[in-house]
């Protein structure tokens, strides 16, 4: 008897097992599936190859960004990037063996179910850029004490910080950055002792700034800024965080000084201040920061110089300092530093020269110093290694010429020296570099005449005035493919306007005035460039008429044709432009009247047109579609001839037998209709001898 | 990991750099987020720079503030922002012949400068919003071929520089006005609005309209 029941026992056990076995096989399938449906919701097919009738238990095992054990339990689960729009179900914590759940970039909405506190094996959790609101809920997490990576970034959670998260003593990776969060940063923070990667930016707290944040000494990485809006400064006890490698505290309305005690973190890599409001000096013991790789103190209230004593940052690639308040020399120690690559310091005070050797490190890519009161010349060796793609110069007071180096610095994407005290030729090469898209030498006293070739078909913009150019405008102009802007006002040029100029596809304004000495005509086929909103030619000396082809210019809005020799008749057909709104034909040589229908523009724009306007002895054609000879400028009919001719028409007409005279007259009636309606004949007819064909315009 | 964090950083604050305060960048950038773009003629407004003076079809004066932002024929479609009634040097709004929807932010009035307003040949609704009347500098007002419904703000006519008025070609009501500037804008401008009246009478007359 004994033994069958023990039997019997052991029996049911097993039964009792095996259907515990087999139910947990079933239930993570299920489960999964389960998953599927909320996640995906009733439009959206994703996870297509998890297929709802599989066969096998373990079947769930093979789906994609599935892993399972050996008792094919769940434990990892990545499914991310998917365009999936649904939500967590309850479902998830019967995954109890999930050691690492990613589900990222998923467009997934709602609030985390409270089951998800059942994944007490979970390491990683990670469901960032998603669309998860509501206070996030810290409880949850209070039994996940093995959670090393924690990743919310980028969700809509509000609330405050949730303080429960003090309590995971294995964490090193929380990015809660990217959502609402509100409030300051708890102090208790400071006690996540594992802490190595600290993400709160982007969201809205405020507050001062824990400075007991520094007890945590394994912290590597800290991003606290963009859209939060701190009280008081940066605590100088953060100077203790011996590990850190990268502080980010940019653009959270930080004030003060920045503390000297920071030169203490030296495996520091990253230091990002920029836009707050910070003043004071830039403290010389940050030299101290021995593994610096980039500095961006951009955009802040700092004063004085930059340290003597940062040539010991033999490390740094990038130095962002502009729109602060410095002053003094560039150091002549930049040139020396072995792998600056990035040098912005514009919209300061600095004054003095560049280091002459900048850009000899060859790793030179991006310099800006615009906006100072820089002197001495431009620096030879700027490209030397053959990288430099941005070099902003303008508003300085840099003198000499541009090196002909320049010419051959294949890596350029952007040169803006406008408004210096350059001079010579400009090296010809510039006009040829491949990448080149802007190309501003304005506003600087170079001469010489532009080169024949030119073949930098990547420049959109191009800005060469208020030089001392001379000579004429080269027809390559034309293989300017991309070119947006031409500004060469305010030079010596002369000669003609290359028609090839106008088989530029994309060309939107020109402006070619103030050169005094262009001459020509307008070519016809200015109307093949259909782009052109803007022309000025004014102030030059071209000649011929206005071609009634620049009607065609369906966009142009501004016309500046003044201070030339233009003559002839302005084309009735400019009427019809309606996208003009500005327009400019005074001082020329233009004759007989204003089209009507440009009532809209007043006198000073025809003024200094001695034979154009209402008294105009010579007229133009009234109507589009009259053929006349271009050449021919002057009045066709001269007034007293017009009226002989009337009047030899009415004497006609008036011993011309009724009957014909009828055959007019729409309806029969007395004289004085009938003379009225001779009136309008008569009308009709002087219009049919100027216009040929006796209707009126409209 | 540092590498990441940079990368991080340097996207923020290129997304985020308009914080900085280029109010008239901002604005703009603003438009072109609720435009649709296929010709990406605005592919060069670049908002992580300085200012918008150097963006293609934006004309800025020596102070670098916006005078006249070009866009006519650009194939654009989406709607308006109020953001641009921020741009207070601008003289010249021209986006004409587009497939812009939506209504005329009624932030447009802000505009002092403006000499030029052309939304002509668009898919615009909505009224015409009576803070127009507030631009004194204003010579070209053309919003034909739309669909704009109600009435002609009469705070209109106190723009003694209109001389080009255009709204035909859209579905307004009530009566056109006649004083002012007025008194010289051919009716032809007004036409094909089937349910527009006619010239206002002055006087005792009153038209019996459910325009409002």
């Amino acid at each position: 008897m004994r033994n069958l029941t023990w039997v019997l026992l052991h029996v049911s056990l097993v039964f009792l097992l095996f259907s515990a076995c087999s139910s947990s096989y079933s239930s993570d399938l299920e489960v999964l599936l389960k998953l599927k449906s909320a996640m995906t919701g009733p439009n959206v097919s994703g996870l297509v190859d998890w297929p709802e009738n599989s066969s096998s238990p373990a079947a769930h095992c093979s789906f994609s960004g599935v892993s399972c054990d050996r008792d094919s339990r769940v434990v990892s689960l990545n499914v991310s990037c998917i365009p999936l729009c649904g939500f967590i179900p309850p479902e998830i914590g019967l995954l109890n063996k999930l050691v690492n759940l990613t589900i990222a970039a998923d467009n997934l909405t709602g609030r985390l179910p409270v089951e998800i506190a059942n994944l007490t094996s979970l390491k990683v959790l990670n469901i960032s850029n998603n669309l998860f609101m509501g206070n996030f809920p810290g409880e949850f997490f209070l039994g996940m004490t093995e959670l090393e990576i924690l990743d919310t970034y980028n969700n809509n959670f509000s609330g405050t910080l949730p303080t429960e998260l003090a309590n995971l003593k294995r964490i090193k990776h929380l990015s809660l950055g990217g959502n609402f969060f509100s409030g300051p940063i708890p102090d208790v923070y400071s006690e996540i002792q594992s802490l190595e990667y600290l993400g709160l930016n982007g969201n809205s707290h405020t507050g001062k700034f824990p400075a007991s944040l520094d007890r945590l000494s394994n912290l590597k990485e800290m991003y606290v800024g963009y859209f939060n809006a701190f009280d008081g400064g940066i605590p100088p006890e953060l100077g203790s965080l011996s590990s850190l490698q990268v502080l980010d505290m940019a653009s959270c309305n930080l004030t003060g000084e920045i503390p000297k005690s920071l030169n203490l973190l030296k495996n520091l890599q990253l230091l990002f201040l920029q836009i707050n409001r910070l003043t004071g000096y830039i403290p010389p013991e940050l030299s101290g920061l021995v593994s610096l790789r980039q500095l961006d103190l951009s955009i802040n209230e700092l004063a004085g110089e930059i340290p003597e004593s940062f040539s010991t940052l033999t490390n740094i690639t990038l130095i962002n300092l502009f729109k602060n308040h410095l002053r003094g020399p560039i150091p002549a120690y930049f040139g020396d530093l072995p792998n600056l690559e990035v040098l912005q310091v514009w919209d300061n005070n600095f004054t003095f020269e560049l280091p002459k050797n900048l850009g000899q490190n060859g790793k030179l890519k991006l310099l800006d110093v615009a906006t100072n009161q820089l002197t001495g010349p431009v620096p030879l060796v700027l490209c030397a290694g053959g990288k430099l793609k941005n070099l902003i110069l303008m508003e300085n007071f840099f003198s000499g010429a541009i090196p002909m180096e320049l010419g051959d610095c294949k890596s350029l994407t952007k040169i803006r020296i406008e408004k210096n005290l350059l001079n010579g030729t400009i090296p010809a090469g510039i006009f040829n570099l491949p990448s080149v898209e802007v190309v501003e030498v304005s506003d600087n006293y170079f001469s010489g005449e532009l080169p024949p070739k030119i073949s930098g078909d990547a420049i959109e913009t191009l800005v060469l005035s208020n030089n001392r150019i001379t000579g004429k405008m080269p027809p390559a102009i034309g293989n300017l493919k991309n070119l947006r802007t031409l500004s060469l006002e305010m030079n010596r040029l002369s000669g003609e306007i290359p028609s090839e100029l106008f088989g530029l596809p994309n060309l939107i304004n020109i402006n070619i005035s103030a050169n005094n000495h262009i001459s020509g005509e307008i070519p016809t086929s200015i109307a093949r460039c259909t782009s052109l909103s803007s022309i000025d030619f004014s102030r030059n000396n071209l000649f011929g008429e206005i071609p009634k082809e620049i009607a065609k210019l369906m966009l142009l809005s501004t016309l500046n044709l003044s201070h030339n020799r233009i003559t002839g008749c302005i084309p009735e057909e400019m009427r019809d432009m309606s996208s003009l709104v500005s327009l400019d034909l005074s001082n020329n040589d233009l004759v007989g009247r204003v089209p009507s229908g440009f009532v809209i523009y007043d006198d000073s724009s025809f003024a200094g047109n001695p034979n154009l306007g209402p008294q105009s002895h010579f007229s133009c054609p009234s109507s589009p579609g009259e053929v006349q000879n271009s050449s021919q400028t002057h009045g066709r009919f001269c007034s007293p001839v017009l009226i002989a001719c009337i009047a030899v028409f009415v004497t006609a007409l008036l011993l011309v037998p009724p009957r014909s005279r009828h055959s007019h007259v729409s309806k029969g009636g007395t004289g004085i209709v009938e003379r009225g309606k001779a009136t309008s004949e008569l009308t009709d007819i002087r219009r049919g001898l100027i216009a040929g064909n006796g209707g009126t315009h409209a | 990991m540092a590498a990441l964090g940079w990368v991080l950083s340097l996207s923020l604050a290129a997304t985020l750099g308009f914080v900085i305060g280029n109010s008239e960048g901002d604005a703009l950038y603003t438009l072109r987020r609720s435009l649709t773009d296929p010709d990406n003629v605005l592919q060069s407004w670049d908002p992580t720079l300085v200012n918008p003076c150097t963006w293609f079809h934006i004309t800025c004066n020596q102070d670098n503030r916006v005078t006249r932002l070009d866009l006519g024929n650009s194939n654009l479609s989406g709607h308006l922002v109020p953001e641009l009634g921020k741009l207070e040097h601008l003289q010249y709004l021209e986006l004409y012949k587009n497939h812009i929807e939506g209504t005329i932010p009624s932030e447009l009035g802000n505009l002092k400068s403006l000499i030029s307003l052309d939304l002509y040949n668009n898919n615009i609704s909505g009224t015409i919003p009576p803070s127009l009347g507030k631009l004194k500098s204003l010579v070209f007002l053309r919003l034909n071929d739309n669909r704009l419904n109600g009435p002609i703000p009469r705070e209109l006519t106190g723009i003694s520089t209109l001389k080009v008025v255009d709204v035909s070609n859209n579905d307004l009501c009530g009566t056109i006005p006649t004083s002012g500037p007025f008194e010289h804008i051919p009716l032809n401008n007004f036409e094909n609005n089937p349910r527009l009246e006619g010239p206002e009478l002055l006087g005792l007359a009153t038209y019996d309209t459910s325009c409002s």
